[in-house]
């Protein structure tokens, strides 16, 4: 069956950072990407970490008054490179590779979805790299 | 188990106190800040009341002798597991092997002075009257009824069901729920039997000048320093019962707090009462520092003790849901 709205969905999600949409119901799934245009810059030597749920993103730990990583530094895979707040509950941002923070993309505090992109790192191997 | 490697003083098990004891005149002890207690315990799907250690002379390191889930909460300590970082409030997998180090507390956004040393399964003393805090003055529960020291090994209980998973944390109730007054750090008061027995002078300073924690303050009590508070008429009375959170006024017009290892009678004079859900707050508040009292009734004092209980039932909620969302992933 034809979902309805999509054109209009697809209008509201441009003016957020949400850059993905699932929805799931007994009548079928609907995808919503938002892909980058074929011409935007691309820097494939970078990774780019994205949320994975909707919270606030915390550069530091709400006790702490440094920053958790700042561009240019080294970090190991699993550290944890930032935070998703929910309520009370602060979930990790995790490096997926040994890597440098090229910078990050998101401002403390700032509410994030699904999928937005939160820190470009350089990763320290090519291999990490793929 | 876990082995303490610091040469410490003052570290003690402690859990939610050991209630309905007051008759047999055995006091309450129990964690300084339930609320990180509490906290700690819910990250490593403990029950809320299990035992941890309480830390307040640092630096504080120990050995996890097995594999141990573990949360640092309270203060924030800068703590290292094998020199890397762990952040505060937040649940972390220890190999066996592993030392932790607690360092001074850094008061960059709270300014607290006891940390918390919360395991998966709880810390596992036996527990006597229906508690397993240390009962420092009558020298029993806890660990041999005495403070930790270097050496020591302490058996951990079997973690429980929800915990297999670790990597998350809480945001302090101190930062949800801020309480001050004029900038200072305030707890809430009501008052309490003598309270009109001090001049008006007395009892405008009582709410209106910020008190300094003396360094004879401790878990049985704090002595604060500011105006002296003088009684209308000398005031003698007969020993009677108190609880943590009383302020007594001794002839000297400088406040006490009873806190939680405070013996479970006296004889001076009461002026007022710290309310149970802020005695955390002022049992974070470090030697040194300032507090402020402020005023409040029965019923706020209740919207408080249920504050503190939405932000626990809150914290379990979100956490049971992270684990169910991560378990799937």
């Amino acid at each position: 069956m034809p979902f309805l709205n999509v054109d209009q969905i697809s209008e509201w999600l441009d003016g957020t950072g949400i850059t993905l949409l699932e929805l799931h119901g007994p009548m079928g799934s609907i995808r919503l990407e938002d892909r980058p245009a074929a011409d935007a810059p691309k820097a494939p030597a970078d990774i780019i970490v994205t949320s994975s749920g909707t919270g606030t993103f915390r550069d530091r730990h709400p006790l702490s008054a440094a920053v958790l990583v700042a561009p240019g530094m080294t970090v190991a895979e699993c550290q944890i490179i930032g935070l998703l707040q929910i309520g009370a509950l602060l979930t990790p941002v995790l490096a997926p590779c040994a890597a440098t923070v090229a910078g990050l993309l998101v401002a403390e505090g700032e509410i994030v979805g699904f999928g937005t992109k939160l820190i470009a790192l350089h990763p320290l191997t090519s291999q990490a790299a793929s | 188990m876990i082995e303490i490697l610091s040469q410490t003083a003052l570290a003690t098990v402690q859990d939610l106190g050991r209630h309905g004891a007051l008759g047999f005149g055995v006091g309450t002890s129990g964690a300084m800040d339930e609320m990180a207690l509490s906290a700690g315990n819910l990250l490593l799907g403990n029950n809320e009341a299990d035992a941890a250690i309480e830390i307040q002379v640092f630096p504080f390191t120990l050995r996890f002798r097995q594999a141990c889930a573990f949360a640092v909460t309270g203060a924030d300590c800068a703590a290292t597991l094998d020199e890397r970082p762990v952040l505060p409030w937040w649940s972390c997998q220890a190999a066996a092997g592993q030392t932790l180090r607690l360092g001074v507390p850094v008061a960059a956004a709270w300014k607290a002075s006891r940390a918390y040393l919360c395991v998966a399964g709880g810390i596992d003393v036996p527990a006597v009257l229906g508690s397993r805090s240390t009962q420092l003055r009558g020298a029993f529960g806890g660990h041999q009824g005495r403070a930790l020291q270097q050496g020591d090994v302490l058996a951990v209980g079997v973690p429980g069901e929800g915990l297999r998973m670790t990597g998350f944390g809480l945001q302090p109730p101190a930062l949800v729920d801020r309480m001050q007054q004029d900038g200072v750090p305030a707890v809430r008061v009501m008052p309490a039997a003598e309270y009109g027995c001090y001049t008006e002078a007395s009892l405008a300073a009582f709410w209106g000048e910020p008190w300094k924690i003396t360094p004879q303050s401790d878990r049985y009590g704090y002595r604060l320093a500011g105006p002296a508070l003088s009684p209308i008429a000398p005031l003698e009375l007969r020993s009677h019962g108190i609880v943590p959170g009383v302020i007594q006024v001794p002839p000297g017009g400088q406040p006490i707090v009873q806190m939680r290892d405070a013996q479970p009678s006296g004889g001076y004079p009461k002026i007022g009462t710290v309310i149970a859900a802020d005695l955390w707050r002022l049992g974070q508040a470090p030697i040194g520092s300032l507090i402020r009292f402020m005023r409040c009734d029965w019923d706020e004092a209740l919207a408080a003790n249920a504050r503190n209980r939405a932000y626990l039932d809150e914290a379990l909620r979100l956490i049971g849901l992270h684990r169910l969302q991560s378990g799937r992933g």
